[in-house]
C-alpha cells in the first residue's frame, strides 16, 4: 500500500504527520512525505504521480476547510479517487462537514497509529 | 550545599530573593481573529490581574504574508491575531498605553517589521522609545526544524536578527530583543536534556553572530532571554531549569568572557505543555497545567503561561483562560510556595537530576560544537532527525501502555465531553481584503520607502531604522517582505528522518 | 499525466512492458545520480530539473528509497526536496521503494525508465539509493552516471569503494558551500546554486560525446542485455522458489536437513521439479 502524508497551508507542525508517517512504515507501507507548506495543487499533482492509494492530511492551524475541500475538488477534476482521511486539530463540527466532502476518517488528537493502520487496511 | 540564589553559576535562581522581591509575571498568550477582537482580550485579561502581554499571531503575519495574499486562503486570524499594516497595530493597542505594558510577541521572520510597528504605535501614543519594554521571540533556528515559520535562509535571518540586538541596544534599552526558545523543539519531541542543549546551543549562534558583528557581549547580553516548555515529569522539569541556569551562566563567563553578572543569568518564560493536553476529559488539563505550572515556579520561572483547559482542540475561551490565570494567582498568593528562592534546593533527588540533565546537556552540546556549531547540525539534520525519532519512539511507548496517559490509553470513560470553543468569524478573511484595498488606497505610493529599503538590504546597514520608516508610511508586512524574499532569497527545507 | 502513472504502478508490480512502447524509447538521455547517503543527491537533482527546464526540456525522476527488510514499509522521502516542481507539467517525479531486491535500483526501474522514454521526456534520472551495490545496477540503466560525493567525507575513503570511480562518467562533489577539495571534479552547492550549469553542460557533453563516438550504442546493447538477463533471473528465481513448495521438494529439502541426502545430489532431483512448474510474470504482494 502507499500512501501521501501532507500538510497543507502555512502550518510547520510536523511531530504528528512525521510520527504517523513513520508509524505506516514500520507497518508495511510505502509512505511519501511531503513536508509542510503545500498548496492544494501541489498535494494532488504528487498525489496522481505517486499514483498513492490514500491521501494523509494533516491541519493544526484551523485552515482545512477551505484546504482540504479544494484537494477534494481537485482530486474530483482529475477522476482520481484515492482513500483520503485527515487528522490534526479539527473539531467536531467540521468533521461532519468533511465527511460529506468525500473524507472518508478524521483522527483527532490521542489517535493511535494502530487505529489508522487498521482502517487502511480495511479501507483500501 | 555551596550554591545561593542569586549568585553564580545561579543554579538556584537568578535573584537572592527571587519571588519574595517581585512574584513573576503573569503572562498569558493570546490573539485571534482582527486586531479589534485581540484588543478586546487584551482588556479583559489586564483589568483581570494579568501583568504583561502576549501576542499571538496568524500564519500569514508570521510568515510575511498580508490577509489578502492568496498564500494566506484559509489561514487569516486562525492562530493569532492577522497583522499587516500600523492601522492594524494602532488598533490592537487602543487604550493600552505602551508605558505601562510590557508585550512579548511570539514572532520571528518578520520580528524586525513587527518590533518596527509597536514602535510606530508607541510614537503616536507619544511614548519614547526608552520607555517601551517587551520581547520579540526574534528565534530563527528553531523556525527551521520545529515551528516552520521560517522566510529567508540563516545568513540573512541571522543578520536580521543582530539588526535588532544592536539597533535596540541604543535605542530601546528595555527591550528582550531574542527569546532563545526550546518550547517547540520540546513540543516536537525531544527530551529534557536536549531541550536545553538544542536551545543553548541556539543561544550560543546568535551570541557568537553578535560578537562576530563586533558588538560587545555584556552590551547585549543582559537582555537575551530564553523560553522554556515545563512538562509532566515533576521533578525533572524543576532540576532542568536549575541545569539550564548553571550551564548558561558557564558558557557566558568562560566562553563569552562576559564580565556583567547579569550578562550570566538565564532569564526564562515558561509555558507549560500544550502537548500534554488531551481532547478527552478535558478538565484532567487543568489539573495538569496546574503540576506544571507548579514546576516552573519552583523552578524559578521569571514569566509564565498556564494553558486553558479547550487549548488541545482549540483556542481558550474567555472562561477557561480565566481559570488558567487564576491558577497562577492561587499559586502566587495561597500556596506558600513563594516564600523561599529553589525550595527544593538541596533535595537529593532534585541536586541528582540536575547534575544528570547537566551532564547530558554538556554531551549533546560537545557533539554540536563538534559539528561545527548548532547552524550546522540544524543543515546536516541531525537536531531534526533526534526531535521526531524521539517522538515516534514516545507515540509507541503510549501505544504500548509503558507510558501512560490518564483518559486516552487508561482509565478511558465512555463519553466525550462537548466543550463550547472559541469561533472565528467567517467573515474576517473578505473584511480583511476590503480593509487592505482601501488601506491602500488611502495611503498612496510608497515606492520610495520599498527603493530605500531594498538598497539598504543589498548593504550591510541595519534594516530595523529602515524597516521603521516604510511601516510608519503604511508599507505592509506583505510587501516589506516580498521585497526582502527577492533581495535574501527563500529558505527550502530539505530534511528527512 | 495519471494514465502514465498508472503504467508506472503496473510495471512496479512486475507487469511487463507493452509490446507497443518499447519501439517508442530511445529518444531519452538517462542520467545515473549515484552516491552515499547524505551528499545532496536530491537537492542537487532539484536544481538540475530547475535548470533544464530552463532550456525547455522535459524532466522525468524515477527516485529509489531502500524498504525495509524487516517491516517491509518504506519512507520515501526524496520528492520533498523537488517538490516545488509538482505542479509543471513538463516534469514527472515517482518514488519507488527497492522493494525484496537487494541492490541500489530496483527490478523495474529499466522498465520505468523505457515508460518516460516513450512518454517524451527529454531527460530521465534515476536516483539511486546510495548502497555498496547502486553503482553497478545504475550504470546498466544510465547513458551517464553521475557520482556524487562531498568534500568532508574524505575523498580516499571514497575512492576506496570498490566500483564507484570506474563507473563515473562526471563526478560531482556537493555541498562545495562548506568547504572545498582538490580533486578532478564538478564543484556544486544545491544550496547555493553554485556549479549546476556546469554540471547540466558536463552531462550534455557527455552525452553528445556518446553518440559522436558510437559508444552510445554500445552502452545501450548492454544495457539491453542487463535487463534481459534480469528479467531472465527474476522470472527463474520465482520459478525456483514455486517449485521448492511443492510437497516433493519439501521432501527432498528434509532428506538434506536430516544429512541423508546430499545438496549436490539434491539439486539434480530439484531440477526435474522446475521443469514442473511454469513461470508467471512475478508480482509484489
Amino acid at each position: 500500500m502507499k500512501v501521501l502524508i501532507a500538510k497543507a497551508g502555512l502550518d510547520g507542525h510536523e511531530r504528528g504527520a512525521l510520527v504517523v508517517a513513520m508509524g505506516l512504515r514500520d507497518a508495511g507501507m510505502e509512505v511519501v512525505y511531503t513536508g509542510i507548506r503545500n498548496t492544494p495543487e501541489q498535494i494532488v499533482a504528487a498525489a496522481i504521480q505517486e499514483d498513492v492509494d490514500a491521501i494523509g492530511l494533516s491541519s493544526l492551524s484551523g485552515g482545512h476547510m477551505a484546504q482540504f475541500s479544494r484537494v477534494m475538488e481537485l482530486l474530483k477534476k482529475n477522476k482520481f479517487k484515492p482513500l483520503v482521511f485527515a487528522g490534526g486539530i479539527i473539531p467536531d463540527e467540521d468533521v461532519k462537514k468533511l465527511k460529506k466532502l468525500g473524507i472518508r476518517e478524521v483522527f483527532g488528537p490521542g489517535s493511535s497509529i494502530t487505529s489508522i493502520v487498521e482502517f487502511l487496511k480495511k479501507n483500501v | 550545599m555551596t550554591e545561593q540564589p542569586g549568585k553564580f553559576p545561579f543554579t538556584r535562581g537568578i535573584h537572592a530573593t527571587m519571588y519574595r522581591g517581585r512574584l513573576w509575571t503573569m503572562r498569558q498568550y493570546a490573539g485571534f481573529g482582527d486586531a479589534r477582537e485581540t484588543n478586546k482580550r487584551y482588556r479583559y485579561l489586564l483589568d483581570h490581574g494579568q501583568t504583561g502581554l502576549s501576542m499571538a499571531f496568524d500564519l500569514p503575519t508570521q510568515i510575511g504574508y498580508d490577509s489578502d495574499d492568496a498564500m494566506a486562503l484559509g489561514e487569516v486570524g486562525r492562530v493569532g491575531v492577522a497583522i499587516s499594516s500600523l492601522a492594524d497595530m494602532e488598533q490592537v493597542f487602543s487604550g493600552i498605553p505602551l508605558d505601562k505594558v510590557s508585550t512579548s510577541m511570539t514572532i520571528n521572520a518578520t520580528a524586525s517589521i513587527l518590533l518596527a510597528l509597536y514602535l510606530a504605535v508607541a510614537e503616536k501614543q507619544g511614548v519614547p522609545w526608552s520607555k517601551v519594554s517587551g520581547t520579540v521571540q526574534n528565534d530563527i533556528l528553531k523556525e527551521y526544524i520545529a515551528r516552520g515559520t521560517y522566510i529567508f535562509p540563516p545568513h540573512p535571518s541571522l543578520r536580521l536578527i543582530a539588526d535588532i540586538v544592536e539597533f535596540c541596544a541604543k535605542e530601546v534599552p528595555g527591550w528582550n530583543t531574542i527569546s532563545v526558545g526550546g518550547y517547540h523543539m520540546r513540543e516536537a519531541g525531544c527530551t529534557a536534556a536536549q531541550e536545553i542543549a538544542f536551545t543553548l546551543a541556539d543561544g550560543i549562534t546568535y551570541v557568537q553572530t553578535c560578537v562576530e558583528r563586533g558588538l560587545n557581549v555584556d552590551d547585549f547580553a543582559p537582555r537575551l532571554a530564553f523560553f522554556f516548555n515545563c512538562h509532566t515529569n515533576f521533578f525533572e522539569e524543576v532540576a532542568k531549569f536549575r541545569a539550564a541556569r548553571r550551564l548558561w551562566a558557564g558558557i557566558m563567563r568562560d566562553r563569552f568572557g562576559a564580565k556583567n553578572e547579569r550578562s550570566m543569568m538565564l532569564r526564562f518564560h515558561t509555558q507549560t505543555a500544550g502537548s500534554s493536553l488531551t481532547a478527552q476529559q478535558p478538565d484532567n488539563n487543568v489539573v495538569r497545567t496546574t503540576l506544571e505550572a507548579l514546576a516552573a515556579v519552583l523552578g524559578g520561572t521569571q514569566s509564565l503561561h498556564t494553558n486553558s483547559k479547550d487549548e488541545a482542540i482549540a483556542l481558550p475561551t474567555e472562561e477557561s483562560v480565566l481559570l488558567a490565570l487564576r491558577t497562577q494567582q492561587i499559586i502566587a498568593h495561597e500556596s506558600g510556595v513563594t516564600a523561599e528562592p529553589d525550595p527544593l534546593g538541596g533535595s537529593h533527588y532534585v541536586e541528582a537530576q540536575t547534575d544528570r540533565l547537566e551532564r547530558e546537556a554538556r554531551e549533546y552540546l560537545s557533539k554540536i560544537d563538534n559539528m561545527g556549531g548548532m547552524l550546522k547540525a540544524i543543515e546536516n539534520g541531525y537536531v531534526y532527525k533526534e526531535i521526531y525519532r524521539s517522538a515516534y519512539e514516545h507515540q509507541k511507548a503510549v501505544e504500548k501502555k509503558e507510558k501512560i496517559i490518564v483518559g486516552v490509553n487508561e482509565f478511558v470513560s465512555g463519553k466525550q465531553l462537548k466543550l463550547k470553543t472559541q469561533q472565528i468569524d467567517p467573515k474576517l478573511e473578505p473584511r480583511r481584503r476590503k480593509e487592505l484595498r482601501a488601506l491602500r488606497k488611502k495611503r498612496g505610493n510608497v515606492q520610495k520607502h520599498l527603493a530605500t529599503l531594498k538598497k539598504a538590504a543589498g548593504s550591510s546597514d541595519n534594516l530595523t531604522p529602515v524597516i521603521i520608516d516604510c511601516v510608519r508610511h503604511y508599507v505592509t508586512v506583505g510587501e516589506i517582505c516580498k521585497l526582502l524574499r527577492q533581495e535574501f532569497g527563500e529558505y527550502r527545507a530539505n530534511h528527512s528522518i | 499525466m495519471s494514465e502514465l502513472s498508472k503504467l508506472i504502478t503496473r510495471l512496479e508490480n512486475g507487469a511487463p512492458l507493452p509490446s507497443d512502447l518499447y519501439a517508442k524509447t530511445g529518444r531519452a538521455h538517462i542520467v545515473g545520480i549515484t552516491g552515499p547517503p547524505g551528499v545532496g543527491k536530491s537537492s542537487l537533482i532539484d536544481r538540475l530539473i530547475e535548470e533544464y527546464r530552463g532550456q525547455k526540456k522535459k524532466v522525468g525522476v524515477i527516485a529509489v528509497d531502500p524498504t525495509s527488510p524487516i517491516t517491509g514499509g518504506a519512507l520515501l522521502g526524496d520528492r520533498l526536496r523537488m517538490q516545488r516542481h509538482s505542479e509543471d507539467n513538463g516534469v514527472f517525479i515517482r518514488s519507488l521503494a527497492t522493494r525484496n531486491h537487494r541492490g541500489g535500483v530496483t527490478d523495474s526501474t529499466p522498465a520505468i525508465v523505457h515508460a518516460l522514454d516513450a512518454a517524451g521526456f527529454d531527460v530521465v534520472i534515476v536516483e539511486t539509493v546510495g548502497t555498496g551495490q547502486d553503482e553497478v545496477e545504475v550504470a546498466e540503466v544510465a547513458d551517464t552516471v553521475v557520482v556524487v560525493l562531498m568534500p568532508e567525507l574524505g575523498d580516499a575513503i571514497q575512492r576506496a569503494k570498490s566500483g564507484l570511480m570506474e563507473i563515473a562518467d562526471i563526478l560531482v562533489i556537493n555541498k562545495s558551500d562548506l568547504g572545498t577539495t582538490k580533486t578532478e571534479a564538478i564543484h556544486t552547492s544545491a544550496k547555493t546554486g553554485e556549479g549546476i550549469p556546469a554540471l547540466v553542460g558536463a552531462i550534455e557533453a557527455h552525452h553528445n560525446s556518446l553518440v559522436k563516438s558510437a559508444e552510445l550504442a554500445k552502452r545501450r546493447a548492454r544495457a539491453a542485455r542487463a535487463e534481459v538477463i534480469r528479467l531472465l533471473q527474476s522470472r527463474m528465481s520465482a520459478s525456483i522458489l514455486r517449485a521448492l513448495e511443492t510437497a516433493q521438494s519439501q521432501t527432498i529439502l528434509n532428506d538434506v536437513a536430516e544429512r541423508k541426502l546430499d545438496p549436490v545430489d539434491a539439486v539434480a532431483k530439484l531440477t526435474q521439479e522446475l521443469r514442473h512448474v511454469t513461470a508467471k510474470p512475478h508480482r509484489h504482494t
